[in-house]
């Protein structure tokens, strides 16, 4: 079993445009434009030097009952599962009994495969009520099916996402964590460099995908991903136009309400964005010298297979 | 009559149902992000809105677009409409051909015969919009097929029309066409554009720019080294703006943005009360603080510009070495 992902979810529920945007960078606005995905298809993913696994997605239209060889093989390698549900698309019935299938065929393939449900299409302006009622309903609808059919024993996690807000890269970035072995390393190499500087939150993001590969144990608030992720942006286009897309080099932006964000390319693709108060960046130096740590830190730990 | 009591800029915003007319303004001027203006509703008769942008007041007469209203606007609100107008702004939609392209085209040319009659100052600006619709390689094509008829409507007419433009609410031709229509707007721009070619120079920087605080628009571009691409200031109004509608958020605005490689550093930080300035360098040697140092020097004569006795100025900038 190798460290690959596999999604299923009905025709349209939005695999191919989380995939397509993340790793593609396509234009959201594009994504309507999109066909349906009619075969398995499988995306090689590269974060970094060091980090390599695939995405295989299988059409909305995919026959559980009929494995061929290659999707067979597919399956086998996979160690996560990713099941996206179009929570606009009511009745669920279907895509719940079609969760609930791909799973068991899954499971007979990969026994130890991780299973995560996505309720996408949450949109920015859904009332957060509204929102609770769509998860609870869907997670209770799925629950039932699973007790149904013999299988409570299995473990469903799940994410509410859009791909009109942040949500989508907060939990897909969450996902791919859990196929990471340095995960965890590189959370408490973060908690050390952040008491070094005075730094509230540090993120450790792949910049093309803008996919964050570890953060520190710091409570996870929304915002901050928002404006770190945002900050990529900045940092990316501001580069291409006066540099080159791949120099490497940092950004600082202050707030007027005294945070500051600091951006930091560690290695070829990798990035770690802090939020701190300006008023303790009072030795740059010290925060030079702390960064040059921190990615010698992370190099020891890439050199760990 | 003292110098800052300016009047209010009458802005009229024209053209078709569901051309996009409400939601440009929004992005532009009340800081609506893209991907949120499917919730902007249809706009019934007339909506208005003040926006100061530095000491100009612009009143947007933002002019719902169904036919029935197209109707009273030409008969019975034609001297309300159509008075004391400063600028035009009347937006096509680049997906209608054939028979609805000649409707657009024959209400646009009623627009502007009464905007002739009426105000004969006006100047206009034609947006030609949802470019993202069509595909890179035929833009060039469609745009100078569809300016070409344009034109040729307003022809005879006592009305200039400053340009055309094509755009999209998806990247930065939005930003150019509003910056180059409010550029028109200032009126000591020429002050300005002086002001900060001295400075440019002083502060040896290869570039230059200045932004409208809140819309991100920009004011004016000084550069040293030969014109380059000008496309890059616009990109760069754009990625700054969707920055600034995240940090909205948090209720929290950008103070300023530094960043830095080996080749270049560029420095972007608050300037005047409703400016924020822009300095690009590729000595890789200068210290981000150097630069902030002498962009706070420059903030006093600059606060002085806007809305002051233009002489006093002139005098002020010959004065300096």
């Amino acid at each position: 079993m190798n460290n690959d992902i596999c999604m299923f979810g009905l025709t349209k529920s939005g695999k191919t445009s989380m995939i397509r945007v993340i790793f593609q960078k396509l234009e959201i606005f594009r994504t309507f434009q999109l066909d349906p995905t009619n075969r398995m298809e499988s995306v090689t993913v590269n974060l970094g030097s060091h980090i390599h696994f695939k995405i295989y997605e299988f059409s909305g239209h995919y026959d559980l009952n009929d494995s061929q060889p290659p999707e067979i093989a597919a399956m086998e390698t996979c160690s996560l599962m990713i099941y996206v549900i179009d929570s606009q698309a009511e009745p669920f019935n279907e895509a719940v009994q079609y969760l609930r299938q791909a799973i068991q065929t899954v499971k007979q393939r990969s026994p130890h495969c991780e299973c995560h449900c996505f309720i996408h299409k949450v949109d920015p302006d859904i009332e957060d009520n509204k929102k609770n009622e769509l998860l609870q309903q869907i997670q209770k609808d799925i629950s039932d099916e699973l007790s149904k059919n013999s299988m409570n024993y299995i473990k469903v996690d799940f994410h509410v996402t859009s791909i009109f807000d942040h949500s989508y890269l907060e939990h897909f970035s969450k996902v791919i964590q859990r196929i990471l072995p340095y995960s965890q390393s590189i959370q408490t190499l973060l908690d050390s460099f952040n008491l070094s500087c005075k730094i509230e939150k540090s993120f450790l993001f792949e910049i093309y995908s803008k996919l964050y590969l570890a953060s520190d144990s710091q409570h996870f608030h929304s915002t901050n991903f928002q404006l770190c992720s945002e900050m990529i942006d900045v940092f990316i286009d501001v580069t291409c136009i006066y540099g080159k897309l791949d120099d490497a080099g940092q950004s600082q932006i202050k707030l007027s309400d005294g945070s500051i964000l600091i951006y930091q390319t560690v290695n070829e693709g990798i990035s770690l964005i802090s939020i701190m108060k300006s008023e303790n960046l009072e030795r740059p130096f010290l925060l030079e010298y702390n960064i040059n740590q921190f990615r010698q830190g992370l190099a020891q730990i890439f050199k760990i297979k | 009559m003292s110098q800052n009591e300016n009047k209010m800029k009458k802005m009229l915003l024209m053209g078709q149902h569901k051309v996009g007319k409400s939601s440009m303004h929004s992005i532009i001027f009340a800081n609506t992000p893209p991907n949120q203006v499917m919730q902007i509703g249809l706009t019934v008769d007339v909506n208005q809105n003040l926006f100061k942008f530095l000491d100009i007041k612009l009143n947007f007469l933002d002019c719902g677009g169904q036919d029935k209203l197209l109707q009273e606007y030409f008969t019975t609100q034609k001297s309300t409409i159509f008075s004391n107008v400063e600028v035009l702004i009347y937006m096509f939609d680049v997906d209608k051909e054939g028979d609805l392209f000649i409707k657009e085209l024959n209400d646009f040319k009623t627009i502007v015969t009464y905007l002739s009659e009426y105000s004969s100052g006006a100047i206009v600006f034609v947006l030609i919009h949802k470019f993202d619709k069509i595909k890179e390689s035929e833009r060039k094509i469609v745009f100078e097929r569809k300016y070409k008829e344009i034109i040729q409507r307003a022809d005879g007419l006592n009305i200039e029309i400053k340009d055309v433009f094509p755009t999209s609410i998806w990247d930065e031709t939005l930003f150019k066409a509003w910056s180059q229509i409010v550029q028109k707007l200032i009126p000591n721009i020429n002050v300005i554009k002086e002001s900060l070619k001295a400075f440019c120079q002083t502060c040896s920087c290869e570039e230059v720019v200045l932004f409208e605080k809140s819309t991100f628009l920009i004011i004016d571009i000084q550069e040293t080294t030969e014109k380059k691409d000008i496309q890059k200031y616009e990109r760069l109004s754009n990625i700054i703006k969707q920055f600034k509608l995240t940090c909205m958020k948090t209720q929290a605005n950008i103070q300023s943005i530094t960043v830095k490689s080996e080749k270049f550093t560029v420095y972007i930080d608050e300037f005047t009360e409703n400016t924020f300035i822009m300095l690009a360098y590729t000595d890789p040697s200068i210290y981000p603080a150097a630069i902030s140092h002498n962009v706070h020097h420059a903030q006093k004569l600059f606060e002085s510009i806007q809305g002051s006795d233009t002489d006093k100025l002139k005098y002020l900038i010959q004065r300096r070495p």
